[in-house]
């Protein structure tokens, strides 16, 4: 089989979307066939990143957690998208995992140096 | 070159312009769903795809018809059917759905 | 060209479904192949074998069930994603002692690594979003 590679780009928030655990779950499954994949948070997504997750009245699991896994399978680093930082006025001191900050053309070479894109 | 489709309007969500943040030039945009109504003539979004150059804007005709707007897409668009959208696919090295 | 297919919507909820059908039969009719069809998060409903559709309404369950027999392909139900939204096959009814199986015939409920395998065994991959 061919190697090949894979971006995922994260785009939703946690926790209404069900599809933001999906696209960590994904990437975490693609560690077992040790081909490259790099993970970028822009838009909402970057709201998964936000250290302080505190789920105990939700019921749901802590998204920050499963985040929190990443580094266990070698996906590191992540990156995220300083505009949606800026839009949102994150701080970088917030976010969980050290994400390495890149800009909207880094993510266009990344998107066409990928085989595979999933914009989850 | 990156195949974007985007399958949510203009008016309800900013998927159209998130992909269009981060499509390169020679890469296209195919709307499908909701996402056509981003070619609906006269809008802010068709203002913007006729003010753009270096990427090329597809709406799904089927989309299109269903929803009534066959008369009303803008001149910058390249209507295309089903077997179009593989084409697309195949002329393009990757995929990315924006939704 | 081989294609692999991410289905994110339910069936009827969403239009993804139907969407990526269409794409499908397309994509055969033009001599490609599609290699596998993975149904995640709220795709996974379009494996509901109990589906029942309105007699003018096309049973976009049965479409893929046939879609698979007739051309052979792959499809796959994540299973993180079906057993919550309660679509399983004999093996986890048996297993979550459940009184019966919905899964449809065609499709196999099995894990996220298939989906990464797709991307190895395609020219394509592309996603019908919710």
């Amino acid at each position: 089989m061919a190697d090949k590679s894979i971006l995922i780009i994260i785009r939703k928030a946690p926790y209404s979307n069900s599809i933001a655990k999906g696209a960590i779950e994904l990437a975490l499954a693609s560690s077992v066939f040790e081909q490259k994949l790099s993970l970028v948070f822009t838009g909402d997504g970057v709201w998964q990143l936000l250290a302080q997750q505190q789920t105990e009245t939700l019921g749901d699991k802590n998204h920050g957690k499963l985040l929190s896994a990443l580094p266990l399978y070698d996906l590191e680093p992540v990156f995220v998208d300083e505009q949606a930082l800026n839009q949102r006025s994150i701080e970088l001191e917030d976010l969980l995992l050290q994400p390495e900050l890149i800009n909207s053309k880094t993510i266009k070479k990344m998107m066409a140096d990928a085989d595979t894109i999933f914009c989850f | 070159m990156i195949l974007h489709t985007v399958n949510k309007s203009p008016f309800e969500s900013n998927t159209f312009l998130e992909c269009l943040e981060l499509c390169d030039h020679g890469s296209s945009i195919l709307l499908i769903e909701d996402g056509i109504y981003a070619a609906k003539k006269n809008t802010p979004s068709a203002n913007k795809i006729e003010s753009i150059s270096g990427i090329k804007f597809y709406a799904l005709s089927a989309d299109i018809e269903a929803r009534g707007l066959d008369e009303n897409i803008s001149s910058a668009i390249t209507v295309v059917d089903d077997a179009g959208f593989v084409d697309l696919v195949t002329q393009h090295q990757s995929v990315s759905s924006w939704f | 060209m081989k294609f692999s297919l991410v289905i994110l919507g339910a069936p009827y909820s969403r239009q993804a479904s139907a969407t990526a059908l269409r794409f499908a039969k397309a994509a055969i009719n033009k001599d490609h192949s599609i290699e596998r069809v993975f149904f995640f998060d709220d795709g996974v409903y379009n494996s509901n074998a109990l589906t029942v559709a309105p007699q003018d309404e096309t049973n976009i369950p049965e479409e893929w069930s046939l879609l698979s027999t007739s051309h052979n392909i792959d499809m796959i139900a994540c299973v993180s994603s079906a057993l919550k939204r309660g679509i399983i096959d004999q093996t986890e009814a048996k297993r979550y002692e459940k009184e019966a199986a919905n899964i449809s015939e065609g499709t196999e409920i099995s894990g996220l690594g298939q989906l990464v395998e797709a991307t190895l065994l395609s020219d394509r991959v592309i996603t019908f979003g919710s």
